[in-house]
């Protein structure tokens, strides 16, 4: 059976456009419109074509077309393209259908990768905004800032446990001497290894290597030990008394460490000697200023003698604690705290 | 080391002095080879169902659906590689930013030497045979001979070897190490014995030795024809002194089961142990007898032997038995009415079934280059024995992480996943299973395929309705091109079977962005009416107007569905050469229907009317009437309206 064709010739208009007509007011403005849209040319008295200024061209200029098919002012026309069957390729995102209950997150992103929002099944969102009330930060789709930084997908909470369950096997238990807090171990050393994804397994910063080194270990005498402070400098660190080599002068690892080695070893025996001119070192020469000896100490004296004649209640045994605080006072910075303290012991002292 | 001497003193006086009790316990360190950390932590990390193979960009545009479009991405970046290499090895200074190490040859390719170019000595010559340059060392040697450069006889010996093994060309694209795209894809088609070539000129040359006959035996029967086959059973017969195992292994696998039995009684009488390969020829030998009683029971005797020897059968000979088990001639459909294909195919299943129970639970390593054949042989046989359990075996014994032969990722491997899937979705009929299965497997494993597909929506419209399976497949479908053709028109109707009412919201969305798509697609494809472009055209039939127009007012969107069902009003749209709709077929009379009552239901007059005048196509006056009245009862009609309704249907032929 064939196709009737039935539609009316005569008015090449479907029975829905009849009825409309029939209902009036279908056709109300078209006219008009024509004349608008410039269809209907004009004419003059004396019967030639009105021609137009010249202003610009009649056409729409692309922003102008794009701007009215953003705000739906004019209809988007659609043509058909070529690359239709690669377009249509396109996947929709994998994460859609992941499911949290059958696949573990640790599957998908087992280890360090660049972030890829058809995978990350997360509404995140980044970016600035000046009114973030008003519009939130840009979606995850083709958002570059997510791309750029490091993310840290592969260590989720659930993954770091499963890694260190499946690498436990390998482990011995920990030295248990070392686990109450007593016990330190006189020589730490400290260096770093570095991995990449590259051409090159070398990292020159991998070659630095750091000794700390407890010095009270070393059991070195007064002299030694001053001498041994001397000679480390800055290097020693007095609050903590350790000891800090860093060696990076040598181009392998090994050969750092041992130089650190060589280090401790040469300043610890230069320490325990004694040269002739040591013997020539004075009160001024010391490290910290001595409260034995003092001028101050010797003033004291005599000031606490005159005031016990002078019939004051003098403190004469706190004089050994005036001379901490003044040790203190005389090696550290000036505070204002240190400053009350001087006055109060002294206060005490004299007993006033 | 001074330093270390050094500390060792400064600590041992410092501990010894005060703190002897300063002990340490350090346990010993367990033993681990370099790479047992990385497994331990690597077994952590299991399959990832959503992702597509490692091979791929992880992006949405990117992600190959069809097995085609699998092939067409993998060589793309292998040509990519390629051409890299091709630059790096014709300009290496542009590359000399050279800072790997260790040293990596990938980065620092070479030119192959040019067999016109080097020099002609004994060195290059034997440096081309290393690298397994087949031509290349042919054209050396005939250049050598040519320039009158002594060749010694090891090396003559050397080149004959290779060449006689590859018939004087070049080592075939199964056996290309670097590229593994051309390996699985390249296909070379078999070829004959190159008689008169270098491998002959030599053979000549060389002193007849046992060695140089066997090698040449060999060559001749595995690039046999039947001249070649000939000349090798002459040489053999002709050859006084000790024929070797590969030269039998050749004769037997080209001969006939009877012969093949008479050759190794003569191996057995040389006292030479026969190999995997031996055993091999024998099964190919034994698959050549027509009669199938006759061939199984060769095939018994052949691995009865292998049990007497100790010989533990490797999964290639398996391979040959379970692919010449049934008939070939009984694989066509028609041939199957008889009862013999039952029976083989019974009998095939149970030896599959000791083969498995065999195999089972053993490390399987890759003996033969054709040992990972079996598996997809052996899901063929099942697949056509519709034995889902031995299947699934199957598949557990070749993900067990004790079996080490592998089949080739986007070839065979894919065969193997597509039988077993299509054969798990025929046996099943829960569809949540199936749609689990489904999206574990397509298209990470298995390309899109309009096999699998029909067969989806076949248990689609058996069963119950399952949305997120529909939608799958259909999204499959569109990601593959099936949207045009049979698969396109299922798509409709399953998506006009579909009851929106049983969805929930956001399935709901899901389905009108669905419906918004697949129309906006197929709308595009009738577009294509430039001359260029009329190759990629798809005219919209009126069958599929209707649908479309149907899925269109379910999802709200009206005034689209009257403009596609106008284009069947239009007769312009179906003629010359801007024609968009095909001008035979008739538009869907149940979708007609169900969109005239939506329209009375809305009480849209014009919908209505042209949901009439689309009926009036194809039905007769007594059909038009009531529908007619029907409008003008629903409706509100004026006078004038009334009439033209009435004058329409009064115009129609009886």
């Amino acid at each position: 059976m064939h196709r009737l064709r039935l539609i009316s010739t005569r008015g090449k208009s479907t029975l829905a456009e009849k009825l409309k007509s029939a209902a009036g007011g279908a056709d109300y403005g078209k006219s008009k419109q024509n004349f608008a849209s410039g269809s209907i040319t004009a004419k003059d008295e004396r019967g030639a074509d009105f021609r137009e200024l010249y202003v610009m061209p009649k056409r729409k200029l692309r922003g102008q077309t794009q701007l009215e098919q953003a705000t739906g002012r004019a209809e988007y026309k659609t043509r058909s393209r070529f690359d239709i069957a690669d377009r249509l390729a396109e996947r929709p995102p994998r994460s859609e259908e992941m499911d949290p209950e059958k696949q573990k997150w640790s599957d998908v992103w087992p280890a360090a990768r660049t972030f890829a929002s058809s995978v990350v099944p997360l509404p995140v969102r980044m970016g600035s905004r000046p009114n973030v009330e008003k519009r939130a930060p840009f979606k995850k789709e083709g958002n570059l800032e997510l791309v750029k930084i490091p993310n840290f997908l592969h260590l989720t909470p659930a993954a770091i446990k499963m890694h260190c369950d499946a690498i436990k096997k390998f482990c011995t238990p920990y030295p248990p001497e070392l686990l109450s807090k007593s016990t330190t171990l006189p020589i730490q050393v400290q260096y770093s290894t570095y991995i990449h994804q590259g051409t090159n397994i070398r990292d020159i910063r991998s070659r630095v290597v750091t000794m700390i080194v407890d010095v009270e270990s070393l059991k070195l005498g007064d002299v030694a030990m001053e001498k041994f402070i001397r000679l480390a400098g800055d290097r020693f660190d007095e609050k903590s008394r350790e000891l800090t080599i860093v060696t990076d002068r040598c181009h392998t690892r090994k050969q750092n460490l041992d130089y650190a080695y060589y280090l401790l070893t040469v300043l610890y025996h230069e320490a325990n000697k004694v040269e002739q001119w040591a013997e020539l070192k004075e009160r001024s020469d010391n490290l910290k200023v001595e409260f034995e000896g003092s001028s101050t100490k010797t003033k004291l004296t005599e000031l606490i003698e005159k005031a016990k004649t002078a019939g004051l209640a003098t403190d004469e045994k706190s004089i050994d604690e005036f001379g901490k605080m003044w040790k203190e006072y005389r090696n550290t910075e000036e505070t204002v705290e240190t400053t009350r303290e001087y006055g109060r012991q002294m206060r005490k002292l004299l007993g006033i | 080391m001074i330093g270390r001497f050094g500390l060792g003193r400064v600590l041992s006086r410092s501990l010894s002095s005060t703190e002897a009790a300063q002990k340490l316990t350090i346990q010993p360190a367990i033993e681990r080879s370099p790479t047992d950390l990385l497994a331990a932590l690597s077994e952590t990390v299991g399959p990832d169902t959503t992702a597509p193979h490692f091979a791929y960009i992880d992006d949405p545009i990117t992600i190959p659906s069809t097995q085609s479009a699998k092939k067409t991405y993998f060589m793309a970046k292998e040509f990519g590689k390629r051409a890299a290499r091709e630059l790096a090895a014709e300009w290496p200074t542009l590359f000399a930013f050279d800072r790997d190490q260790p040293q990596l040859p990938a980065f620092r390719p070479q030119h192959l030497a040019d067999p016109l170019q080097v020099e002609p000595t004994e060195k290059s010559l034997l440096a081309m045979i290393a690298s397994r340059e087949v031509q290349d060392c042919c054209v050396l040697y005939e250049r050598m001979r040519s320039e009158n450069v002594e060749v010694s006889e090891a090396v003559q010996l050397e080149l004959f070897r290779l060449v006689t093994y590859y018939n004087s060309s070049n080592i075939p694209f199964s056996e290309w190490e670097t590229f593994s795209g051309m390996r699985n894809y390249g296909e070379n088609e078999q070829s004959a014995w190159k008689s008169g070539a270098v491998a002959d000129l030599l053979f000549e040359t060389l002193p007849r030795t046992d060695e140089t006959v066997s090698i040449m035996i060999a060559g001749l029967c595995k690039f046999s024809d039947h001249a070649s086959l000939e000349r090798a059973r002459n040489l053999y017969k002709e050859h006084k002194g000790k024929i070797h195992l590969e030269a039998f292994n050749g004769l037997i696998g080209s001969s006939s089961y009877s012969v093949a039995r008479k050759l190794v009684v003569e191996i057995e009488a040389r006292k030479i142990a026969p190999s995997v390969d031996t055993f091999n020829a024998l099964l190919t030998a034994a698959s050549k007898i027509p009669k199938f009683e006759e061939r199984v029971k060769a095939f018994t005797e052949v691995i009865g032997e292998m049990k007497t020897l100790n010989q533990e059968a490797p999964l290639s000979s398996y391979h040959l038995i379970v692919k010449n088990l049934i008939d070939g001639k009984l694989l066509d459909k028609e041939q199957q009415e008889d009862g013999a294909y039952t029976r083989q195919l019974t009998l095939g299943v149970s030896w599959l079934n000791e083969i498995l129970e065999t195999i089972e639970g053993k490390p399987l390593e890759p003996v033969t280059s054709t040992c990972h054949l079996f598996f997809v042989e052996a899901m063929g046989l099942l697949y056509r024995a519709s034995n889902e359990k031995l299947a699934k075996t199957l598949l557990s014994i070749y993900e067990s992480p004790t079996n080490q032969v592998k089949m080739p990722a986007f070839t065979i491997e894919s065969m193997f996943y597509n039988r077993y899937l299509q054969l798990a979705v025929e046996q099943t009929t829960s569809l949540p299973r199936i749609h689990d299965l489904y999206t574990s497997m397509v298209p990470r494993l298995v390309g899109v395929n309009n096999a699998l597909s029909a067969l989806l929506y076949r248990k689609l419209s058996a069963s119950d309705r399952h949305w997120p399976l529909l939608r799958r497949v259909i999204i499959d479908g569109i990601t593959s091109g099936q949207i045009n053709g049979i698969l396109g028109e299922e798509m409709r109707k399953q998506l006009c079977n579909v009851e929106l009412h049983t969805l929930n919201p956001t399935e709901r969305e899901q389905f009108t962005a669905l419906v918004q798509k697949l129309v906006a697609v197929w709308i595009e494809y009738s577009k294509f009416t430039e001359e260029r472009m009329r190759r990629l055209q798809r005219k919209l039939s009126p069958s599929q107007i209707s649908e479309c127009a149907l899925l269109l007012t379910r999802i709200g969107e009206t005034q689209k569905a009257y403009e596609l069902l106008e284009l069947l009003l239009d007769e312009e749209a179906a003629q010359g050469e801007e024609a968009t709709v095909l001008p035979r077929g008739f538009a869907r009379p149940w979708a007609m229907a169900e969109l005239f009552e939506d329209a009375l239901r809305k009480r849209d007059t014009y919908g209505a009317a042209t949901c009439l005048q689309v009926m009036a196509l194809t039905s007769t006056r007594a059909k038009l009437e009531p529908l007619a009245n029907r409008i003008m009862e629903k409706c509100n009609v004026n006078a004038e309206q009334e009439r033209i309704i009435n004058g329409f249907v009064r115009l129609r032929p009886q």
